[in-house]
């Protein structure tokens, strides 16, 4: 925790923020929160005012999280602080030399702080029948909202990629009593990122309630009540998720012409090549301390932290990014938390039992731990964090 | 989430507690003004804090105190002890509760 931030001399009048997500959202309450007193104008795609979307794939899908669990704020909270939220509100371009957003309406909107959250959108699958209304996708409350209506009359979905979105899905579905069949072309769900083990653990705690799963599968097609699989047969489904994966949304830092690698640059102060432009969240490419390499992670709390810091950063301070990345994905009773970020290892260690329940995962590269994953080891997940904040051997 | 609360637990902290029920780096969940409250030691100092996480009210004893934060077991929001300002996990909330300097006899 750092203290309570000081507004350098020069503070900006403006500030504008694209993206309604969690990052915008953390960046927008840390400004005022930060004594900010000029303009906010937080600009959102979506037709919601933000919200706690991990609630979307979990409780509130499974049906066992009442409406008001998915705002993060009331609506009157942005009035009450001066906020200007504009919802379903499309940015089209950035003209970085006049310091205005455009709109899709032709409206612009000058700043002097730009901070550009514009988050992920799902991968839309491209295989015949996908653009049907049964087939959906899941990012905003509205995608959760439609989803919801159709599983009250379904019997049958079928969720294509077993990813964690996909899995938290398929738990929340089998919540609903819905009948769920999970296509993917992976062989063991999850072992990119988990490893093997815990893959199997949770192939094998999905089957324990229901799932049945097409593994080493894709979907070849989808028609109006069923969905062909390229390894031979079909599978019956009032409706379809796919959950295979997210792309970051570059677009408009590439039209404005700011340095992108897989996401957009930033410096450990979250600043793209465009100093009074900043960016956070899911597609922010930033310098990790821990690793030594610039990484870009999809994680809610990552972006939170990331739309804080940038916040501060914006209002003249010298904040770097420093948090280890963290997230948690829910299935049935079990919470997986994952510390770190490892995209390839070379060596993993188990502690405990997968199978009890009671286990941490350390995820190592030249012996180094890279990333800890862990069930029902709350405390030792934290440690393994503030080891990683001091950039110590866990 | 939100819940009614129920009865309150651990003592009553504004009629005070003795000191050796709270060792140096400990935690203790006791209740003023009818809110939970967590009482941190950190040697000569100790510090209040809502006992629940902001985001989906974890109980925060349950967690880990490093420096002058404590983090929440569930989520890894980020208290800080002193002001009670929150980092992440929808934790962009303040805690409730945040005293330091708490009196001793």
């Amino acid at each position: 925790m750092k203290p309570r931030a000081r507004i350098a001399a020069k503070v900006p009048d403006k500030i504008v923020i694209v993206g309604g997500g969690a990052a915008g959202f953390a960046a927008t309450d840390g400004l005022r929160r930060a004594g900010f007193q000029g303009s906010i104008a937080l600009l959102s795609n979506e037709d919601a005012a933000p919200i706690d979307r991990p609630n979307l794939s979990k409780d509130y899908l499974a049906g066992s999280a009442p409406e008001d669990w998915v705002p993060l704020r009331p609506d009157s909270f942005y009035s009450e602080h001066g906020i200007d939220l504009r919802l379903s509100t499309h940015v089209t371009g950035i003209d970085a030399r006049s310091r205005e957003v455009v709109l899709a309406n032709g409206d612009k909107v000058p700043y002097d702080r730009l901070l550009l959250a514009t988050g992920a959108e799902p991968v839309r699958l491209s295989i015949p029948g996908a653009d049907q209304p049964h087939v959906h996708t899941l990012r905003s409350l509205a995608d959760c909202r439609a989803i919801i209506e159709q599983a009250k009359t379904a019997r049958r979905a079928v969720v294509l990629g077993a990813s964690f979105i996909g899995l938290e899905v398929a738990a929340a579905l089998r919540a609903r009593g819905i009948d769920v069949h999970v296509v993917a072309p992976d062989k063991i769900p999850m072992e990119r990122v988990l490893g093997p083990a815990m893959g199997d653990f949770v192939r094998a705690l999905h089957e324990e309630h229901g799932v049945v799963f097409h593994l080493g599968n894709t979907a070849s097609s989808i028609d109006g009540n069923e969905v062909t699989l390229s390894g031979g047969g079909t599978l019956a489904a009032d409706f379809v998720v796919a959950g295979v994966g997210v792309r970051p949304r570059i677009e408009l830092a590439e039209k404005a012409g700011l340095t992108v690698d897989r996401g957009v640059v930033v410096n450990a102060w979250l600043e793209t090549s465009v100093p009074e432009i900043l960016a956070a969240g899911d597609i922010a490419r930033w310098p990790d301390p821990y690793l030594g390499e610039m990484i870009r992670v999809e994680h809610w709390v990552v972006a939170q932290r990331q739309g804080q810091t940038a916040a501060l950063n914006m209002l003249g301070n010298r904040e770097t990014f420093t948090d280890v990345p963290f997230f948690w994905s829910q299935h049935y009773d079990v919470q997986i938390n994952y510390v770190g970020h490892a995209e390839k290892w070379d060596e993993l260690t188990v502690d405990g039992d997968i199978a009890g329940k009671d286990c941490l995962l350390r995820f190592k590269r030249d012996g180094r731990v890279l990333a800890v994953a862990s069930i029902f080891r709350d405390v030792e997940s934290l440690r393994a964090e503030v080891a990683m904040e001091a950039r110590a051997v866990v | 989430m939100a819940q009614e609360p129920a009865a309150l637990n651990g003592p009553d902290l504004t009629q005070g507690i003795p000191l050796a029920e709270l060792a140096d780096g400990g935690m203790l969940v006791g209740h003023a003004g009818g809110e939970q409250i967590l009482l941190v030691r950190r040697g000569a100092e100790i510090f209040a804090i809502g006992a629940e996480c902001t985001h989906y009210h974890a109980p925060l004893v349950d967690g880990l105190v490093v420096g002058d934060t404590v983090r929440c077991p569930w989520h890894h929001a980020c208290f800080n002890l002193r002001t009670g300002e929150g980092r992440s996990s929808s934790a962009t909330a303040r805690s409730s509760w945040a005293r330091n300097g708490i009196s001793r006899r």
